[in-house]
């Protein structure tokens, strides 16, 4: 089975059909991967050089925790993502940019209302957390549709906040996942489960309080 | 002696642990979500004080008092935070006949208002950052009109302030309203006063703390400096003693002012003296007395050997100290990292959730003071401060060598932490030659940086042997039963299913 990873735009070709051996651009490595504990932490050992890893799977994405690093790795499956494609399809999706809690706090400022034009980086709320206030971004230009967020309440992880309608055609939905590493915490905590089989404990990523 | 800790987190275990070496006897408090947490199991004695919040717990002045006449307890240690720099909770402590770990409630109160901490270090000689030094709190259209005076870029900063809760930098004249209103709001949330004062900004300057330690005999010493520039948010990230900016000279100059500020409040038990250390490397300016226990103090244990805790423990019990200034030696270098419960490759968002695995360092020159265990569960109601990790090396150089090995044996998992942060620190240019201040990690550090071929390899490989892993349980998932459309789609696709 050939894989295409890429890591921060460097491709690998990766094959793997052999247990135990994979071949890396040409390059074949002996290679160990065991799971430590849960689903989130690997040792693994490539050639016997001896890495532990953290990795946590979100929306198709690997981020891999390593010396210090977060490397996002996009695998490239095309047949099986647009399997996934399908299923999302199916099952309905709600379009427009949704700007959901990054985490479980208390809403101390919503700057927004209905019907106000934003730009990508605008401050749409303030959520205090752990004492410290945290203003939540919009991730991209277009026209707030809803406000779910009110100053005063408690919201809990995933729960919306602001629901924009993106102003460039095709920025819609898919938009707010792309930006996963943004300070908006829109990561489709909800449909991550159509491609996240990694088991019970689910990914790292994903906490729920 | 009993004494009942009036904190949680690594602090309160922290402080058990003085106890345990004293013989004292310990009484733990704690709230709902921290009912199997550490200090609560390493306890003699544990008694619930409330639902989660601190409102409804940790900062309820009757329910500890109550736990403490239930217990028997004879002394209560604040820890820091809470209700540490409380001084109606000293006063509470004392008049119901129990003693206070930490000053008295006067020095407390001198010190906890900034605005007449500075003109109390003016009277006493100790140098002040300049700012506004009115009489009485100012209202916003007087601090707005006195800031031009002040100079930008400024702070506005909580007279009930601590830890850069209620402070803001003001670079330009149309941003002051909207920074007093937030710092206002902010220091109304966490100390329920929201008197602000303006101070200018020092650029370029190190955040330098003295260390002291006074008994109730009129003795009063220093213990050194802690270095502590590294910055974000005005929350300290890493600590280091000795500070590689203080030489022996200028470490008898700041801890004389600082055991000059400590007198001048009539200071009893540890405290630490806040400077800032112009980028001229010879002027400082108080800044602020932190009247109780910090965050960072075992850097100083570290590198003095004086057990601080302990060293408060003696005081409160009315006992002298056992040491003059001339016994106190600096050896080695020590370096504290804090782990806090926040993603550095997300704006250091607060991270909440279960600690799923957890290994922490060891071996030679390590201590590690943490809150955690497997199952723990990080919850928001409390700082993100989950760990801390301390090495003691022989020189700077050693410390760091042997800080980025134990962080590299340092493995939490299921929630995200301030680990590659520190990582990423201690491989930096600028923190090995110690050539940053207190802006430099805010104005010129990023997480995001491009990384070396290899460990795109181990990514690459690790990512891909995962998603081969998973992608039949997807596909089975996807076709649970039957030929279904996913099955046949498959197999258009040449899958094997």
């Amino acid at each position: 089975m050939k894989y295409t990873a890429t890591v921060e735009e460097r491709d690998f070709e990766v094959d793997i059909d052999r247990s135990g051996e994979v071949v890396v651009d040409g390059v074949t490595h002996t290679v160990d991967l065991r799971p430590i504990a849960g689903t989130s932490l690997f040792s693994l050992i490539i050639d016997n050089e001896s890495h532990e890893l953290l990795v946590e799977r979100r929306e198709g994405m690997y981020y891999v925790y390593l010396a210090g690093h977060r490397l996002p790795v996009d695998v490239g499956d095309a047949r099986l993502k647009a399997l996934i494609a399908m299923s999302r399809k199916k099952a309905g999706e709600a379009s427009g940019a949704t700007v959901a809690a990054p985490m479980p706090g208390m809403v101390v400022k919503v700057f927004v209302e209905v019907g106000a034009v934003v730009s990508a980086g605008d401050g749409l709320v303030i959520l205090e957390a752990m004492k410290m206030e945290n203003e939540i971004r919009s991730p991209t230009d277009g026209v707030v549709r809803l406000v779910a967020a009110a100053a005063g309440s408690t919201v809990n992880l995933g729960d919306v906040l602001v629901v924009i309608d993106a102003a460039a055609p095709g920025a819609e939905g898919e938009s707010v996942e792309d930006g996963g590493g943004s300070a908006v915490g829109a990561d489709g905590a909800d449909d991550a489960g159509a491609e996240t089989a990694a088991g019970p404990d689910g990914p790292a990523g994903e906490r729920r309080p | 002696m009993k004494v009942l800790i009036a904190n949680r987190g690594e602090i309160a275990v922290r402080i058990i642990r003085a106890c345990r070496e004293l013989g004292h006897a310990s009484v733990a408090v704690y709230s709902d979500v921290d009912r199997t947490a550490l200090h609560v199991r390493h306890a003699d004695q544990a008694y619930r004080i409330g639902p989660p919040p601190a409102s409804e717990s940790y900062l309820r002045v009757d329910r500890i008092l109550e736990a403490a006449r239930a217990s028997g307890a004879d002394a209560i240690h604040p820890g820091y935070g809470f209700l540490a720099e409380n001084a109606a909770f000293a006063r509470e402590v004392a008049d119901a006949g129990l003693i206070f770990v930490g000053p008295p409630p006067d020095a407390i109160r001198d010190m906890g208002d900034k605005i007449r901490a500075r003109r109390t270090m003016i009277a006493a000689g100790v140098p002040v950052v300049p700012g506004t030094d009115s009489e009485s709190s100012m209202n916003d259209s007087e601090l707005v009109a006195s800031a031009a005076s002040v100079g930008y870029p400024l702070l506005v900063k909580a007279s009930a302030g601590g830890g850069g809760k209620g402070m803001r930098r003001v670079d330009a004249a149309d941003e002051l309203p909207g920074a007093i209103a937030a710092a206002r709001r902010e220091a109304m949330n966490a100390f329920s006063d929201d008197t602000v004062y303006l101070e200018r900004l020092i650029q370029g300057a190190r955040h330098i703390e003295i260390q002291v330690l006074a008994d109730a005999h009129g003795n009063v010493i220093h213990l050194g400096e802690r270095e502590c520039s590294l910055q974000r948010r005005h929350q300290k990230v890493l600590e280091e003693c000795p500070s590689p900016a203080v030489s022996p000279e200028l470490r008898a100059a700041m801890g004389a002012a600082a055991v000059e500020a400590a007198r001048a409040v009539g200071y009893v038990s540890a405290g630490t003296v806040e400077f800032l250390l112009d980028a001229n490397g010879e002027d400082f300016y108080f800044l602020e007395m932190n009247t109780r226990l910090q965050v960072e103090h075992p850097v100083t244990e570290l590198v003095t050997g004086v057990d601080l805790v302990k060293q408060m423990l003696r005081i409160a019990g009315g006992r002298k100290l056992r040491m003059t200034q001339d016994d106190i030696e600096w050896n080695g270098h020590a370096i504290e990292c804090r782990i806090n419960a926040e993603d550095p490759f997300n704006d250091f968002m607060p991270s909440t959730g279960r600690v799923t695995s957890l290994l922490e360092p060891s071996g030679p020159g390590v201590r590690v003071d943490s809150a955690l265990y497997e199952g723990y569960e990080v919850s928001l109601y409390y700082d993100p401060l989950v760990a801390k990790l301390c090495v003691l090396g022989e020189s700077r150089p050693d410390a760091i060598l042997r800080m980025r090995r134990a962080l590299d044996e340092y493995r939490i998992a299921g929630i995200k932490t301030t680990i590659p942060l520190h990582q990423r620190l201690m491989n930096l240019t600028q923190f090995i030659s110690a050539a940053y201040d207190t802006s430099y990690l805010e104005t010129h550090f990023s997480m995001d940086s491009s990384t070396d071929d290899d460990l795109h390899r181990i990514a690459a490989i690790a990512a891909s042997l995962l998603a081969h892993q998973h992608r039949g349980d997807v596909i089975n998932r996807l076709a649970p039963s039957g030929p279904s459309e996913w099955k046949r789609f498959g197999q258009r696709q040449g899958m094997r299913i």
